[in-house]
């Protein structure tokens, strides 16, 4: 079932602008080939899935993207602009949002704490060194904590809270500095299926309504069947099929490595 | 006196090698230490500096000869000891705490051991005679060379023998290995990774005590040793690699050799400029000459 | 739902409003003693709160700011003894100089991770401290450098120079209070929490650290030029590793985690310092020991426990 209320890829009459490309980008540590060749292309107002088994590259090609790793080839291009090679934080100023499998976020800070300093950073004033901060931009804050659904967390420390609201947290880090499209790492991985329903009526929502465009790597294949518009399949860091769902689905290639089985027909 | 000759040049080469075999007992139980326990022993140089004080008292007690022998035995043993009694009531309930925590804990066994040191040995400043029959020295061109050195030379290159084959050639230096690349596995396939972690503890302070030891004789036993040892240890294990114990052997003798020489040349500076190396080797190459990725 | 219990922001506000009247009357209701501990008091208190900057709210271990108070304690004596300047001119080099080593110090340390960090501002610490003890043409070496006769006549009492200090302090330690609660200081607990997920905010945390060290150098500066007026000389001491070592104790006791908690800490070690020296010469001995059972027993220091056994009730949202 396609919950994102989209038909067809190809017949989509929508934005076919490229907010992100990757072209040949390979990473290898050592003898390991974690990013072989990988490319694709990703368009505004897209819900991709990566999938693929552990150690398929996902992470690393998450890394790659965001700048926490250098490729040893290839360009990653973001709304038509160089980026390869860029340190982090300036490739998330310019819109790229990521969040982490593990979403610890700050420990001992609360959930407003937390996301106050994402809104200071996003209005460039985590320098400044004699205002008062408590209640910076509280309005913005509130307002983001009220959409994500975590405005009775407001002032839990992000210790305290429950997975399913730490990973609501870690996206929630990465809407609130102006991103245009969320790197997603398993963001519902060791959520209830009450917190999983969640996150992705949430990721729904934010594509539909706020026109986000998110890319997330998962495991669990009911949440990626539900509601990506494009899937991608890596395999030993390469990618082995890029389609929509119910294509994936019948690929053999993608059948007999990742699912495990071989079917007929 | 300062000369120019090739022979007076290699003969201070050798001194360098001889005295960075010394510093090589107290980094290698360093490295060590670091490579399995992930933890950073402040005190290390303060064991050190037991180690040569406990010699001097047992010199003083047996005579330069007997003594020298009965140290090289008891001594490694009694600050090993030590060590254990340290790694089992304190540290071991460190090992899970933020770095700053495990790096002041160590801080106070220099506080408290130095402390304990001056109290039991006095401030003055104390001198081991070597064993007749390790002192004196051969010619080599027209330089006098002490055969203490060759002695140095030697033990030290024994010892990094018997270091490399515990680790390499034996189950236990196996199991060692393996809980130092993942204590969690290890410990999972039923290895006892705290007796583990115990006995290593207690092999490197065997060693910072050996090499209290044979430094003994060349040079003053004072308060202030375990920080001037530490210091050196710190420059020698970063340079050639934390957790490495090759690289640890190679960096010895470089800045062994490094300080003889600076010497000559600008002695007042000399350990200034080995710090200057630190920096610039930690700039530049952080994992040191031969360490591996050291994930922080 | 009134409540006869003092909030905990009730209790701060009588506390700190008994300090400052306490301290800015100090001169005229004790001794000379008194009145020399206070001085010493202060100068550790100040230096403590300036270190736990990097220390408690960006949770960076740094040893070098022994030597950046060392910077401050020599920069003045050395401008004193060498130039003809007038004093209050003096002065105000003493912590920039400091700020400037912090910002080397700072460049290369940052680098690498955390037990590196701690290992190369130590060597770098005692890097100045070597270069201090071995030039004793300029610094006079192990006797230090004296300035006796430099000194205006203002602070040569002890209360002029008392309350040279006291003023000193009490600005330093506002200004820090207000960096403190500014957007900076809010992004160096992030840092301190999670430094990859601040970069990943936008944020160039290199930049942040850099600042917030170089700040807390500056004030570590301050702090050892205030200590060499009160000694009247700077003594190789004042950049050893055991300086480096106080504030960080200092910070551990009190507890990290709260303003006043380094200024409490040191008081604390001050005052039991005062204690133990009467009875025996082994200072080191016993600092060693408390410390032990400070981190030991009390994680969040001195000021945390209380504050957990107090019967205060909280501020809502606090």
């Amino acid at each position: 079932m396609d919950w994102s209320g989209r038909s067809n890829s190809s017949q989509k009459k929508r934005d076919e602008q490229s907010i992100l490309q990757i072209i040949g980008l390979c990473k290898s540590f050592g003898e390991v080939q974690a990013a072989d060749e990988v490319g694709f292309t990703i368009h505004a107002g897209d819900l991709t899935a990566i999938i693929g088994p552990n150690g398929a590259g996902k992470t690393t090609l998450f890394n790659l993207i965001t700048g926490y790793l250098q490729p040893n080839s290839g360009r990653v291009l973001f709304e038509g602009m160089e980026i390869t090679g860029l340190p982090v934080r300036d490739i998330c100023r310019r819109g790229i949002g990521r969040s982490f499998q593990v979403a610890e976020v700050f420990p001992r800070l609360s959930v407003f704490d937390s996301l106050q300093v994402a809104l200071l950073s996003k209005h460039k004033r985590h320098l400044n060194l004699f205002a008062g901060v408590k209640d910076l931009f509280r309005e913005e804050v509130l307002s983001l904590l009220e959409m994500m659904g975590l405005s009775q967390n407001a002032h839990n420390l992000c210790a305290a809270l429950a997975r399913g609201d730490q990973k609501k947290l870690d996206i929630t880090m990465a809407l609130a500095i102006g991103s245009r499209i969320l790197i997603l790492d398993e963001p519902v991985a060791g959520s209830s299926p009450e917190e999983t329903l969640q996150i992705t009526s949430l990721l729904s929502k934010l594509v539909n309504q706020f026109g986000m465009t998110i890319v997330f790597s998962e495991h669990d294949l009911d949440v990626v069947f539900g509601i990506a518009t494009t899937i991608i399949v890596m395999h030993e860091g390469r990618i082995i099929a890029c389609d929509t769902p119910q294509e994936i689905r019948k690929n053999r290639k993608v059948q007999k490595v990742y699912l495990g089985e071989f079917t007929d027909a | 006196m300062w000369s120019s000759e090739p022979a007076f040049i290699g003969v201070q080469l050798l001194v360098g090698i001889a005295r960075g075999m010394g510093y090589f007992f107290a980094a290698s139980g360093l490295t060590l230490a670091y490579g399995v326990l992930r933890i950073i022993n402040f005190a290390h140089g303060t064991f050190f500096m037991v180690g040569a004080y406990l010699a001097y008292s047992v010199t003083v007690t047996f005579g330069p000869n007997l003594g020298y022998w009965l140290a090289m035995i008891l001594v490694p043993i009694g600050v090993a000891g030590l060590g254990i009694v340290i790694e089992v009531v304190f540290i071991r309930r460190f090992y899970l705490r933020e770095h700053a925590y495990q790096i002041l804990l160590t801080f106070t066994f220099i506080l408290i051991i130095g402390e304990l040191t001056r109290m039991i040995w006095g401030a003055d400043i104390k001198g081991m005679f070597m064993p007749s029959s390790l002192a004196g020295s051969v010619l080599i061109g027209n330089n006098s060379f002490p055969i203490y050195y060759l002695w140095m030379i030697g033990l030290g290159g024994l010892v990094a023998v018997v270091i490399w084959f515990l680790l390499y050639k034996t189950e236990w230096g196996g199991v060692t290995r393996a809980a130092a690349a993942d204590a969690e596995t290890a410990q999972a396939m039923g290895v006892n990774v705290r007796k583990v972690f115990t006995l290593v503890f207690a092999f490197s302070s065997f060693l910072a005590g050996l090499g209290g030891v044979v430094m003994a004789p060349v040079f003053a036993i004072a308060p202030g040793l375990d920080m001037d040892i530490i210091l050196l240890c710190f420059i020698i294990v970063i340079v050639g690699g934390l957790g490495s114990i090759a690289g640890a052997l190679a960096s010895a003798l470089i800045i062994g050799v490094v300080y003889a020489l600076g010497v000559l040349i600008v002695p007042e500076l000399a350990m200034a400029f080995l710090f200057l190396v630190m920096i610039a080797v930690l700039t530049t190459r952080p994992h040191g000459l031969l360490g591996r990725k050291i994930s922080d | 739902m009134h409540t006869l219990l003092p909030t905990r922001s009730h209790l701060g506000l009588l506390v700190g409003v008994a300090m400052l009247i306490l301290l800015t009357t100090l001169p005229f209701i004790s001794n000379e003693m008194w009145l020399t501990i206070g001085i010493r008091l202060l100068i550790a208190a100040f230096f403590a709160t300036g270190y736990n900057l990097c220390f408690g709210y960006m949770g960076t271990l740094s040893l070098a700011h022994g030597a950046f108070f060392g910077v401050g304690a020599y920069t003045v004596a050395f401008l004193c003894a060498k130039t003809s300047w007038p004093f209050f001119v003096v002065l105000a080099p003493a912590p920039v100089a400091a700020a400037g080593f912090a910002l080397i110090v700072g460049y290369f340390s940052f680098r690498l991770g955390s037990l590196f960090f701690a290992l190369l501002t130590l060597a770098f610490g005692q890097l100045f401290w070597i270069l201090i003890w071995k030039a004793y043409n300029i610094t006079g070496g192990e006797y230090g450098l004296l300035i006796g006769e430099y000194i205006p006549d203002a602070l040569k009492s002890s209360t002029g120079l008392y309350y040279f200090v006291l003023t000193a302090v009490i600005i330093s330690i506002f200004i820090i209070r207000k960096i403190v609660d500014s957007p900076f200081g809010r992004t160096l607990l992030a840092i301190r929490e999670n430094e990859e997920r601040v970069e990943f905010l936008g944020v160039n945390v290199k930049r942040c650290q850099l600042i917030a060290f170089v700040i807390s150098g500056f004030f570590s500066g301050l702090a050892g030029a205030l200590l060499t007026i009160f000694s009247l000389a700077a003594f190789p001491d004042y950049a050893h590793w055991i300086k480096s070592v106080e504030p960080v104790m200092a910070c551990l006791l009190g507890g990290i985690h709260v303003f006043v908690g380094p200024a409490i800490g040191a008081a604390i070690m001050l005052l039991l310092e005062h204690l133990v020296l009467n009875v025996t010469v082994h200072w080191q001995l016993v600092l060693g020991g408390i410390v032990l059972l400070v981190i030991f027993f009390l994680p969040d220091g001195v000021v945390g426990f209380l504050a957990e056994r107090l019967p205060v009730k909280k501020k809502l949202g606090q």
